[in-house]
């Protein structure tokens, strides 16, 4: 290699030599602020990581508070020359620890001990730092925002787009800001957590009396068919010694207390009688292959893990303190029966605290394997009824024992037996001593017990609706996914399982929508889908939301609802509907806001991101809610890559509805209540589509142009195409290249042509290609009377042989490519057969026409387009007309049988 | 094959209506019963190979358990695995190119396809497993423009294929025998049977063996209907009545039928005129009924043996409808269903295992099912449903037949009965309001001795009118609701006793 490289300018460096100024009065007059707001909010730029609205602790300043002061020299300076100028109080510096670690970032809080310090390499990341631990605090010249930031834009245009929308977010006075519960990490008493936990142990099965809880009590797992879904030897093993199989769990021991030879009899007798309300016995058979690989992925990605442990590569779990403990189910299952609980868990347990996360069967399949992971044996264990007597002893131990009180056993449960109501006991006592000769044995911590013994003691006490609330969604383990007014959300050990499919979206991509105002946001009937039925709106975001049973979460829609308020708005009512929607239509489309930039429409992703689908946001919002939201998106979903498009109140399209904010927001309410059938906005940018020939041809029947309904286009494998009239029966058109674009036809309801992908496309006049020469058919848009079409036959590489009959003559019309390299030509080879009974005479067909055709000798002509015609020499070709009304014919005497006329196209 | 054409060329006809704008029209509301439905029929989905657009018009059950797909974009697919209980399927294309398949049959080894532009007998003459031989069996009828469907019935009996063909954009007939139904025989005769279809999207017999399609809501059409298909009968809509100039064994209706008039009316009027048989009132039940089968299966879908299946484009959902001929005249009721598909709804086809496939696609028209295209299936759990089996029609009211045996407290007081009935206005114009509202009075309910049937007798009985039931108070044996308290029957004809 020689010559030298000239290493190519970045955008940045030539924005750069463009001067501030210069380029200051370009963006005011070129740039296009719906544009720029829609790129500061992807992710590639990713400005809102730390310019949120409203928050005030971030690397940079909240960009909606902007004024006037922020001139338009000074905006494009800051986005391209950060560290020149850096606003008063976003100064960085440079920490070292005792320890000689670096923290570069932003100082955000500070008292006599600490600093918070905003990490500049993770700008979601706080460091929280003694100021004991810290050796030196050097202030940083260089700005904490990226200095080649500009270099992230695909044109300069785009980066007058992102000036202007700033230049318009700077001439907005910033308005109050709505504070909307901005906290987080909550902790909920201690008081709702062990109502939560009072639930999680069935206590009130027993005792009775338990209050406060929205969510029906939960059942413990349903032991009809228990032995037929469990191994023995684990349930022999589980049932004596509960907390020792599968720690964490919320079954008690009930048999603690009684001698080891006793307590061994005993559960051979509760295992008698479980196995007496079983009909098959259980049956282990071998796991192998890939499902368990699958499995494992299926498991750390679709939400399993936000609350059960996540995995290493060896199986172990690696947050077994912070999970729901699934104990040993290798022991305890085989993979059907884990299958089958998978599928459906709420067959064996019915109180819905494991949901169903409306898996497939295989996907259940391959969980169950890689839950269970690989076994080799093919176990059948007795299926034999155990003695009656046994039985019998069995199910009196189930009732005396209190197996009985939270087991269902089907028909023949025996009645529970209750013990002291809740609200009567002796919190200290029972169930909550830490005396060691007690009965019934929970395995329980002093956290535990500390919050056990506060709900009962305040059993008295009403909760509120917000409490109960609360309740539920501890006992529903809401708060693994969703964060509500400060409360949960997923946590930082969990986060790295919470996956999107696209990264544009950022954080609100990947992470289950925050709960809070969920009530006064989605209609109740949307709520009901979601929570009962299992409607999903963000394909996008790979955890699923799973179901808990229409009976544990039905109140919960109603507890949203009443509790959930925004503060009240005035709103406008749109005069004329029907043009409101039409400005909305407008609003919506790439020479409004745009939305259809990033939002799906009518399932159809939009080229950015797959933001929430438009048309389904009337059946989901309220009013309330969307008014707000379009105004300060951030306000209510903190994140969002949602723009403002009304910063500060003011419209960044004065020019549509003269920039009235509460005509636009209501002409797009009323927009998209027209749902699905919502007009379609422009700019939505449609996927060419393509039909090309493989190595075989490639055929498809629709509208072409100029042959009308029943035209037959082929593209064959040497690139040359051919649309064949099948109601006027003729050669209709040739070009060369791709095939065609199928789209109008199969876009919609069909309507259009089938365009083909060629800017030259020969098209010869209407008309039958055979006719008699002396009295053909007045051509029109319609059909020939005497030609039939017959159909086709394909040949091996699905190139097709046209057949139809005129007056009693059968005609088949095939044609095949060649490329002839020596002559760099290619060559449509077309054969037309006729056969017929009797001789026949004053026929012609015609070969081409609609443009000059010259000759250029005996057999070879010349079209004007450059296309030559050659015909067989048993054949002679007569030009006929000038110009466009040119035809080539080729008059026929067809003896009886078979003849064959040939005609080569020649490009 | 032979032609009974005598002159067919293409002119376009000056039609005398205007399209009036339509307004969107809402999707409506849900029955809100998918959560109860689900523990009866399950929707089994039926996967799709990734990145493939099969936007299924219709379906077809080969031999080896295999099933037939034809497409909206003109490919037949054969499909292994999709009646496996948890089905993972291998996909084959067997044909392509060709044109909105709504019609297959397969019969000795050749597909008998109804597209837009004819009737083709496909066939695979290699036997290398992708056809390769496309006889036109029937292309006589005009094609002109792309709203102009073409929907065929499976081989009848006779081995005919009864083809129900669309107007040309829903008001008008440019083309020869737009808005007519013919008969393709073995041999490629196109035999016409009647005239005054307007926009067909489904067409099969019904439970009695006599070829019936399904008609949508429009021009001289009220509401969707399930219509017979009767021989020189016409459907309603007369712009296709120009056609009957070319159909030798037929002659043109004397009498036109007045717009703005009652079907009743114009039954009386116009000898030629055949009434709906069921009426599918407007969102209550569907928007765009679609194709429609029987289910044959000797009971393993359920307690519904011999009963029309039809899906509904629009809403995604599933009705039932049974019929009876009653004075000679055909008529029934529909049912809900299953609802909460996942696309519009085009075809459908029951297994050898006696599930029920659908499947469709959401381009085009305003659908609520939320995917671009699906194949799902509809499994019977084993768990029978609490429903109205079927209402017939008796001299004096109906009989109503229930799936259980009923509570006989609530089966026995005529109060659980709610009736109400009402009418269209038959008119030129593009659908109906209901009109004409009555509410007959139930005066006695007596049931049978298994507590399955109920005889009520209703003072007030409404010929022509579509009669309401809404039987919310019944319960049954074990203090179960309805699963789907509402039937509509459509009483053309009150029996003579």
């Amino acid at each position: 290699m020689s010559g030298m490289n000239v290493a190519a300018q970045t955008l940045s460096e030539s924005l750069i030599q463009e001067g501030a100024t210069p380029l200051a009065v370009a963006a005011r007059e070129q740039g296009d602020a719906v544009r720029g707001a829609i790129l500061f909010s992807q992710q590639k730029l990713n400005c809102v990581k730390c310019h949120q609205s409203g928050t005030a602790d971030l690397l940079g300043p909240d960009l909606t508070l902007l004024d006037q002061s922020a001139t338009d020299s000074y905006i494009v300076e800051s986005i391209l020359m950060p560290s020149k100028v850096i606003k008063k109080g976003y100064e960085g510096v440079k920490l070292l620890t005792v320890e000689g670690v670096v923290v570069i970032g932003r100082v955000v809080q500070e008292d006599a001990n600490d600093m918070v310090v905003r990490d500049n390499t993770d700008g979601s990341r706080k460091i929280r730092l003694r100021k004991a631990e810290i050796d030196r605090v050097e202030p940083s010249d260089v700005s904490t925002m990226p200095a080649d930031l500009a270099n992230q834009l695909e044109s300069r245009q785009q980066f007058l787009d992102l000036c202007k929308y700033l230049m318009d977010l700077a001439a907005t006075n910033p308005t109050e800001q709505m504070a909307l519960n901005r906290e987080t990490g909550i902790e909920i008493s201690d008081r709702l957590q062990g109502l939560a936990l009072l639930d999680h142990f069935r206590c009130a099965q027993c005792h009775g009396g338990l209050s406060g809880n929205a969510v029906p009590a939960a059942l413990a797992p349903n032991l009809t068919s228990v032995t037929s879904r469990i191994d023995p030897t684990y349930l022999r093993q589980f049932v004596s010694a509960p907390q020792k199989m599968k720690p964490g769990t919320s079954m008690p021991n009930v048999l603690g207390h009684l001698d080891e030879a006793i307590r061994e009899e005993a559960v051979t007798a509760i295992i008698a009688y479980l196995r007496s309300r079983s009909e098959a016995a259980f049956h282990r058979e071998p796991i192998a292959g890939p499902e368990a690989q699958r499995g494992k992925e299926t498991f750390h990605r679709i939400g399993c893990v936000a609350c059960h442990s996540p995995r290493d590569e060896d199986g172990k779990e690696t947050l077994p303190e912070d999970s729901v403990s699934l104990g040993d189910l290798s022991g305890k299952y085989s993979r059907r029966s884990l299958t089958e609980f998978l599928e459906n868990p709420h067959l064996a347990r019915p109180a819905g605290r494991m949901p169903n996360m409306k898996l497939t069967h295989w996907e259940a399949v391959d969980l169950a394997s890689y839950l269970i992971g690989p076994t080799g044996d093919d176990e059948k264990f007795e299926s034999e009824k155990p003695p009656a007597n046994l039985i019998n002893q069995g199910r009196k131990l189930y009732q005396s024992v209190g197996c009985a009180n939270c087991h269902e056993t089907g028909s023949d449960r025996p009645v529970p037996n209750p013990l002291i109501t809740l609200t009567n006991l002796e919190s200290r006592l029972g169930c909550l001593s830490t005396e060691a000769k007690r009965q019934i044995r929970y395995d329980l911590n002093a956290s535990e017990r500390k919050k056990l013994v506060a709900a009962i003691e305040s059993q008295n006490e009403d909760l509120e609706r917000t409490e109960q609330l609360q309740v539920a969604m501890l006992t529903l383990r809401c708060y693994q996914c969703h964060q509500r007014n400060g409360i949960g959300g997923v946590s930082a050990v969990r986060d790295l399982y919470f996956h999107s499919d696209d990264p544009n979206l950022g954080p609100q991509g990947r992470i289950p929508p925050t709960l809070s105002h969920v009530g006064a946001k989605l209609q109740p009937k949307w709520m009901r889908q979601v929570m009962v039925s299992g409607r999903a709106i963000r394909p996008y975001v790979q955890t699923r939301m799973p179901q808990y049973g229409t009976a544990n979460v039905e109140s919960l829609i109603e507890m949203f609802q009443q509790i959930d308020e925004l503060p009240p708005r005035q709103w406008i009512d749109v005069a004329d509907p029907k043009e409101a929607k039409k400005v909305g239509t407008d609003l919506v489309g790439s020479n409004g806001l745009n939305c259809v930039a990033c939002h799906t429409f009518q399932q159809k992703p939009a080229q950015t991101m797959p933001a929430v689908d438009l048309t389904e946001m009337a059946e989901r919002l309220k009013r309330d809610w969307f008014e707000i939201y379009m105004r300060d998106p951030q306000s209510l979903s903190a994140g969002t890559v949602m723009p403002s498009f009304w910063p500060g109140g003011k419209s960044i399209r004065p020019e549509i509805l003269h920039g009235n904010t509460d005509e636009q927001i209501a002409t797009l309410w009323m927009y998209l209540q027209d749902g699905r059938q919502a007009r379609q906005p422009r700019g939505l940018v449609i996927e060419p589509m393509e039909l090309l020939a493989s190595k075989e041809a490639v055929m498809l029947r629709r509208n072409y142009q100029g042959i009308g309904k029943r035209g037959i286009g082929v593209g064959y494998p040497g690139q040359l195409n051919l649309a064949f009239d099948a109601e006027q029966l003729r050669l209709a058109m040739l070009w060369e290249g791709k095939f065609a674009d199928p789209g109008a036809a199969w876009r919609g309801q069909g309507a259009g042509t089938v365009r083909p992908l060629s800017r030259e496309v020969i098209q010869f006049p209407s008309g039958p290609d055979l006719d008699e020469a002396a009295n053909p058919w007045v051509v029109d848009e319609g059909r020939p009377p005497r030609h039939q079409f017959k159909g086709y036959r394909l040949d091996d590489l699905q190139r097709p042989t046209f057949r139809y009959e005129f007056d009693q003559i059968k005609v088949s019309d095939y044609a095949i490519d060649l490329v002839d390299e020596s002559k760099e030509s290619t060559v449509l080879k077309r054969q037309v057969q006729f056969e017929t009974e009797k001789s026949r005479d004053g026929l012609e067909f015609r070969v081409a026409g609609g443009q000059a055709i010259e000759r250029i000798n005996e057999s070879l002509f010349r079209l004007h387009s450059g296309l030559r015609i050659r015909i067989d020499d048993r054949h002679q070709a007569e030009i006929r007309g000038d110009g466009n009304t040119s035809r080539l014919f080729i008059p026929l005497q067809l003896r009886a049988g078979v003849s064959t006329l040939e005609i080569d196209y020649i490009w | 094959m032979q032609f009974w054409i005598i002159r067919v060329c293409g002119f376009t006809l000056v039609t005398l209506m205007v399209a009036t704008p339509v307004t969107a029209q809402p999707l409506g509301e849900y029955w809100n019963t998918a959560e109860e439905e689900e523990k009866y029929y399950k929707i089994v989905e039926v996967p799709l190979p990734e990145g493939s657009a099969i936007e299924a018009g219709s379906f077809e059950v080969m031999p080896n358990r295999r099933l037939a797909i034809g497409t909206r974009r003109g490919d037949i697919f054969l499909v292994d695995g999709a009646f496996d209980e948890n089905p993972k399927t291998t996909f084959h294309r067997y044909a392509s190119g060709l044109d909105e398949i709504f019609g297959m049959t397969y019969r000795e080894g050749a597909f008998y396809v109804t597209q837009q532009c004819e009737v083709t007998k496909i066939a695979d003459r290699d036997l290398d497993g992708r056809a390769d031989d496309f006889e036109t069996l029937s292309d006589v009828w005009g094609f002109g423009n792309y709203h102009e469907f073409a929907f065929g019935s499976k081989l009848d009996p006779e081995g005919n294929i009864w083809v129900a063909l669309c107007l040309s954009k829903s008001y008008h007939s440019d083309e020869p025998f737009r808005g007519w139904c013919l008969k393709v025989t073995p041999d490629g005769e196109a035999i016409p049977v009647c005239s005054g279809i307007r926009s067909p999207c489904g067409i099969g017999p019904n439970e009695h063996g006599v070829m019936f399609y399904a008609e949508s809501q429009g021009p001289w059409n009220g509401s969707c209907s399930l219509k017979v298909l009767e021989p020189g009968g016409f459907m309603g809509h007369p712009v296709s009545w120009n056609w009957y100039d070319l159909v030798e064994s037929m002659d043109r209706p004397k009498i036109e039928p007045n717009t703005r008039s009652r079907l009743l009316t114009e039954r009386a009027r116009v000898k030629e005129l055949v009434p709906y048989a069921v009426v599918f009132p407007y969102i209550r039940m569907g928007r765009s009924i679609s194709g429609f089968v029987v289910d044959r299966s000797g009971g393993k879908f359920g307690p519904f043996e011999n009963q029309i299946f039809i899906g509904d484009f629009s809403l995604s959902v599933v009705m039932r409808a049974t019929t009876e001929k009653v004075n000679g005249v055909w008529q029934g009721a529909c049912y809900p269903f299953r609802e909460g598909l996942a696309t519009g709804l085009l075809g459908c086809q029951f297994t050898p295992d006696g599930d029920l496939i659908v499947g469709g696609t959401n381009r085009g028209w305003p659908v609520r099912g939320p995917r671009e295209f699906a194949i799902q299936r509809l499994d019977w759990t084993g768990v029978v449903p609490f429903e109205i089996e079927r209402i017939n029609a008796t001299p004096d009211g109906f009989r109503i037949t229930f799936t259980k045996p009923v509570d006989a407290k609530t089966a026995s007081a005529p109060a659980s009965y709610q009736l109400s009935t009402f009418t269209h206005i038959y008119q030129q114009g593009y659908g109906s309001p209901e009109v004409d509202q009555t509410n007959p009075r139930v005066t006695a309910a007596s049931l049978s001795e298994d507590r399955t049937q109920v005889e009520i007798t209703v003072d007030g009985l409404v010929q022509g009118h579509v009669h309401c039931f809404d039987l919310a108070a019944i319960r049954s044996s074990v203090d179960g609701k309805l699963v789907h308290r509402h039937a509509y029957y459509t009483l053309n004809e009150i029996p003579r006793s």
